[in-house]
């Protein structure tokens, strides 16, 4: 019957819970947390091998002792998980690999390092978060891509247009500077083939008069804008509030 | 039939083949390399809406061109939000609805570039005959051979046409031995070029073209390959 020993530390508002299980014989064991969410050990993004919402199942074994982590929100509690054994040694078939034994679960270089292939043999029954945690994510870095803002209405569909920018901004820019584009372009042309092509970006010559007053209440709008961005960038920059004492009163 | 089409980085001619390789099998092209995102989608979910769980897979394919089209997701935000994994399921959904599939894979040994290989029953690895679209192509093609997913043919674009009307030449038998598998080529064609940037087949464009007659055969081969004799 395996033993669970634990010790819990609390750091800025996260409880990292460390776990040490030792056995005589191999067995199959189910560790849930009285700690609730779980933040499992990630690799990619992925949940290690054998973690889920509740805890972590996986075999141990009697040579060394087997050592898993995880982190919660909640406070630490005593005893911070409950240890069930679930069967006893497995027999041949039972996948002894690390990842199911647990032993790596610690230790295991976090950081992103190049990704490297599985083994043949390991790839022969990869699932699709195997492939994620060995070859690494392709998501752009968290830096590259702005919070979304709390004010912000969900999309009733739920679904963003087709190359549409998210950013209420960014879209109205976009469509003053493609209508600006297709004036420029008339405007530029010095050939009747360039003007044909010109004005059948407009879709229709009829348009062009009413698209040079549209742009002009653009011009109003965008210096209003224009102005009120200065100001507020003036003021971000004149913002002068001392963090660390903030931090020793609270 | 889940086709993966594997390959270099820009240039190859990755999506071109993806494409045509998709009109002529009538599979529907899951965008998964930003390769067609010039072409026309529409309103509607796309790959990162799918890959999110914003929406079902059958709902993010677009039926309207000449290619049934899933595109690929366009924002950052989407490509952060998007769950890789998930990837799978959405294709053989697909596939299970429509027949065909075909993934166009992007290059390198990210799980972008694994999971299509790993959820395909075969890939294509397109090259040109460069050194380094090769070596590319080598690298793709150790992936599959990993993951278990066998090669179904080899596609060398850009060839020079007179190389292409003439019999296989030594060139397209080292590539071939190199890569491990038949090869195919596709001539350096103008016409490819410009119904590509109109987001039209070939096959649809230029019917009596060279190019078109290899994508015709292309098709042929693949389907022989995997459907057996």
């Amino acid at each position: 019957m395996a033993t669970l020993d634990w010790h819990c530390r609390h750091r800025a508002g996260v409880t990292f819970v460390e776990l040490v299980v030792t056995t005589a014989v191999t067995e199959r064991i189910r560790i849930e947390s009285e700690l609730t969410p779980v933040w499992p050990p990630r690799r990619e993004g992925v949940p290690l091998e054998g973690w889920d919402e509740r805890g972590y199942e996986g075999i141990v074994s009697p040579e060394g002792r087997t050592l898993l982590g995880y982190a919660t929100p909640a406070d630490p509690a005593d005893p911070p998980a409950s240890l069930t054994t679930l069967s006893p040694a497995p027999t041949d078939a039972e996948d002894l690999t690390p990842e199911a034994t647990g032993r790596e679960n610690l230790g295991r270089e976090t950081a992103h390092s190049s990704p490297e292939l599985p083994s043949p043999d390991a790839a022969r029954s990869l699932a699709p978060a195997d492939l994620v945690r060995t070859l690494g994510r392709a998501a752009p870095p968290r830096d590259a891509v702005p919070a979304p803002r709390p004010s912000d209405p969900p999309d009733p569909a739920g679904i963003p247009a087709d190359g549409a920018a998210t950013d209420p901004v960014e879209a109205w820019l976009d469509t003053v500077e493609s209508q600006l584009e297709t004036v420029e372009k008339l405007g530029a042309a010095t050939t009747t083939a360039g003007v044909r092509a010109g004005v059948a970006d407009l879709e229709n010559a009829r348009v062009l008069p009413e698209r040079l007053r549209s742009l002009e209440r653009e011009l109003d709008t965008l210096a209003r804008v224009h102005r009120r961005s200065k100001r507020l960038r003036d003021r971000i920059e004149a913002v002068d509030v001392p963090l660390c004492t903030f931090e020793r009163t609270t | 039939m889940i086709l993966a089409v594997t390959g270099g980085k820009g240039g190859v001619g990755k999506s071109t083949v993806a494409y045509n390789l998709g009109a002529t099998l009538d599979a529907v092209v899951v965008d998964g390399d930003l390769g067609m995102a010039d072409l026309p989608a529409g309103r509607g979910p796309d790959l990162h809406d799918v890959l999110a769980g914003r929406a079902a897979p059958l709902e993010a394919v677009r039926e309207h061109g000449p290619v049934a089209l899933l595109p690929c997701g366009r924002s950052l935000a989407g490509a952060r939000a998007a769950d890789p994994t998930r990837l799978v399921e959405a294709v053989r959904t697909v596939a299970a609805q429509y027949g065909q599939v075909i993934i166009d894979t992007p290059a390198g040994l990210r799980c972008d570039a694994g999971l299509p290989v790993l959820a395909a029953e075969a890939c294509v690895v397109v090259t040109r005959p460069t050194r380094v679209a090769i070596s590319d192509g080598l690298r793709a093609r150790e992936l599959a051979r990993i993951l278990d997913t066998p090669l179904a043919r080899v596609v060398v674009n850009g060839v020079e046409r007179a190389r292409v009307e003439g019999p296989p030449d030594d060139r397209t038998d080292r590539i071939a031995s190199a890569l491990g598998g038949p090869v195919t080529r596709i001539p350096e064609s103008p016409v490819l070029a410009a119904a590509q940037r109109r987001g039209r087949p070939v096959g649809e464009t230029a019917p009596e073209s060279l190019a078109a007659q290899q994508f015709d055969a292309l098709g042929r081969d693949i389907r022989r390959t995997l459907t057996g004799p």
